[in-house]
């Protein structure tokens, strides 16, 4: 048996012991948690579930940002062994249908996903199969694996067409997605990065991540500020990250003649949506969403070359029996210090055990 | 009797909605301008809709018949098209080269007087001459194909991919004979006005009506290719329609808004996030999208005799002043203003 943290319902995220999973069959892997994220999706589950999560399961293990080490593999896994240090790609695709037959994975439309639809990462074990797996180089501490999926939305939405050297970016929100795209913008050499956020700490990360310009929204009209700041043409790129019906609007009307408006933010209610902005000035808006096949090696050659230090990101460090309080309850009442919460379900950092059956 | 001999000359203004013709003084072209001579304009009902009191038509062509003073004086006899719309030149969008969206943008024929004149004043900047054989009549319609050709760039679909069209509306039907000479695969054209979708499909797109069903996008998605078209051109403007448009384009699919409408559109964004889809605006053209739609009408590239369905003279709409409103599939009516032809005031 392992300690897990699993969800059964909205406000209802159980520690709770469950059977260990099998060993590995096939391209399977099972692998040996080092550090796991709690995501903001995961924060959605937790408040308003299920929403990735398919409705009829009624019980399944969160977490799928994380670091691991190959524990045991299956019998057809040709390209990962056992003590290998990765990063896994929550995605699990069919490999079979329309969407993955056009290399189009994140669409694929049997899409399993580690942490949400099957068992995660907030647990000493999880399963992926090998073609999930990235390797993480030894220069780089299982800490910053952690971050390597949040950073991969974030790189995915700064390799759209559109987005290029020189351009600037205003960042709508500087939570843990918003914090990632300042960390990105600065590594792909973005010029001038502006960031709109209201909390102090929040803000002040923001500037110790690259941003040149944190504005509080309750202090400047957020949309003539940004246009101020671009000699009165607005931004050659937005990114919003919040999921708001009025940063959306931000972040399309903040946008320059001719720019794009990238939305990453995930809605929670349908929103009053200024489109004719995007009509009259040529704007283009784009959902940003996932990450393709090469994006969590080119987030770790970032980190590995120096040019990406995602360690303010980090807010606090956790053994596995304390993601409750410590964890997604902080994440809700403390906004604005919490940015993200990691958690160590393994013995090696002093957690809860398990052993392979 | 003739006017122009008199320095005088003749124009259509709207007047209580309506074309009129009215006498005026004819004016010197200044520096950096040229006098153009109206020889054809496109028109349709939605011209009436101009301010009152505005020459009509946005889409015109004619020949030069006096330039600026610093403007070379061969221009003269030259036939031109005229840009549609006249940027300001000044703001700093201008400045910038993204003139189409101008602060100060006056839209021939809508805001600003338009070409339905003998005599219309132009900037020399506004002006393209047209390749040889091209018709005035033809080059009308530059400004409908250059907006098209904008929008699909802005798409932009490739020769194969599936393309939906959305709204009855010349515009519309210009973006399906662009599209449709780029090379698109399946090409679906979705109204209710049963004129339009019957010159739709003469030109080759399946269409058809509104579909007032889920069920109904549904199969025309799978029509489409499974799971909705790889660009979608949305030509109504509607918050309905622009919203039938992002569920329509597929994942990771294109939707290109060419209406405008200031009415915001109640949506589920995620939509567009998690489907990772591209909404993007198109507006107007640009002088080299013009010169790329004179020349591919030139060359028969693009069909436009299917964007034409009459062509009639100056004297017949000045004699029925409701003519304009018979005609709603939208097809141009190709208003004809021959040279040795004296408009005569009522
Ligand atoms: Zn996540
Ligand atoms: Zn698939
Ligand atoms: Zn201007």
């Amino acid at each position: 048996m392992m300690l897990a943290a699993s969800w059964h319902g909205p406000k209802d995220i159980r520690l709770e012991e469950i059977p260990t999973p099998h060993a590995p069959t096939g391209e399977d892997v099972l692998v040996e948690v080092s550090w796991c994220g709690i995501c903001g999706t995961d924060l959605h589950e937790y408040l308003a579930g299920p929403i990735f999560i398919p409705p009829s399961l009624e019980q399944v293990v969160l977490g799928h940002e994380f670091s691991a080490r190959v524990a045991a593999i299956g019998d057809r896994v040709d390209s990962a062994a056992v003590g290998d240090r990765v990063v896994v790609i929550p995605h699990r695709v069919c490999r079979e249908c329309h969407f993955c037959r056009r290399l189009m994975f994140q669409h694929c439309r049997n899409l399993e996903l580690v942490g949400l639809t099957r068992n995660g990462a907030f647990a000493r074990f999880t399963v992926a199969r090998q073609d999930q797996l990235v390797p993480l180089p030894d220069t780089i501490p299982d800490e910053f694996g952690a971050l390597v999926e949040p950073l991969a939305v974030t790189f995915h939405g700064m390799r759209q067409p559109g987005v290029y050297p020189g351009a600037d970016i205003a960042i709508i929100g500087a939570g843990p997605i918003g914090l990632s795209a300042v960390a990105v913008a600065r590594a792909v050499g973005l010029r001038s990065i502006i960031v709109v956020e209201m909390l102090p700490q929040r803000a002040t990360i923001a500037r110790q991540m690259g941003a040149d310009d944190v504005l509080d929204p309750r202090e400047v009209d957020a949309l003539d500020a940004i246009r101020g700041l671009t000699a009165g043409r607005g931004a050659d790129i937005t990114m919003e990250c919040v999921g708001l019906s009025e940063t959306m609007n931000l972040a399309i009307r903040a946008a320059r003649p001719g720019g794009l408006a990238l939305l990453a933010g995930i809605t929670e209610m349908p929103s009053d949506v200024d489109l004719n902005t995007a009509v009259r000035d040529e704007k283009e808006i784009r959902g940003c969403i996932g990450y393709f096949e090469g994006e969590f090696d080119a987030v770790i050659e970032l980190m590995a070359s120096g040019r990406l230090d995602p360690s303010p990101l980090i807010s606090r460090r956790l053994d596995l029996d304390r993601i409750l309080g410590d964890g997604f309850d902080s994440l809700v009442r403390d906004r604005d210090s919490c940015i993200k919460v990691l958690v160590s379900p393994s013995t090696r950092h002093g957690a809860a055990g398990g052993r392979i059956e | 009797m003739n006017t122009r001999a008199r320095g005088r000359h003749v124009e259509v203004r709207v007047d209580r909605g309506l074309p009129t013709a009215f006498e005026a003084s004819t004016p010197s072209p200044g520096p950096g301008e040229l006098l153009v001579a109206t020889r054809a304009a496109a028109l349709g009902p939605d011209d009436l809709k101009a301010f009152e009191g505005c020459v009509l038509s946005g889409e015109f062509a004619g020949d030069v018949l006096a330039v600026g003073p610093d403007v070379a004086s061969s221009l003269v006899g030259s036939a031109v098209a005229v840009l549609g719309y006249r940027p300001c030149a000044r703001c700093h969008r201008c400045l910038d080269g993204v003139s189409t969206a101008c602060a100060d943008i006056g839209l021939r024929g809508r805001t600003i007087d338009g070409g339905l004149s003998g005599a219309v004043l132009v900037r020399t900047s506004d002006v393209m001459v047209l390749p040889p054989g091209l018709s005035h009549e033809q080059a009308a319609l530059m400004h409908r194909v250059a907006s098209a050709l904008r929008a699909l760039h802005r798409g932009p679909a490739s020769p194969g991919e599936a393309v939906a069209i959305l709204g009855g509306t010349p515009l519309a039907l210009a973006t399906c004979a662009v599209v449709l000479a780029a090379g698109s695969g399946r090409t679906a054209f979705v109204d209710d006005h049963a004129g339009c979708r019957a010159v739709m499909e003469h030109l080759g797109a399946r269409s058809l009506e509104r579909p007032s069903e889920a069920s109904g996008w549904e199969d025309l998605a799978v029509w489409l290719g499974g799971y909705g078209a790889d660009v979608v051109y949305e030509c109504a403007g509607s918050a309905e329609s622009r919203l039938e448009a992002v569920e329509l384009a597929r994942p990771a699919g294109s939707v290109v808004l060419l209406a405008h409408d200031d009415t915001p559109v109640t949506m589920d964004l995620n939509l567009i996030v998690m489907g990772a889809k591209r909404v993007r605006g198109s507006c107007h053209y640009a002088l080299s999208d013009g010169r790329v739609a004179l020349d591919l009408i030139a060359r028969s590239l693009v069909n436009a005799a299917a964007l034409v369905g009459r062509t009639v003279s100056i004297l017949d709409v000045l004699a029925d002043p409701e003519f304009l409103d018979g005609f709603t599939d939208c097809r141009a009516t190709i208003v004809q203003w021959p040279a040795s032809a004296e408009v005569n005031l009522a």
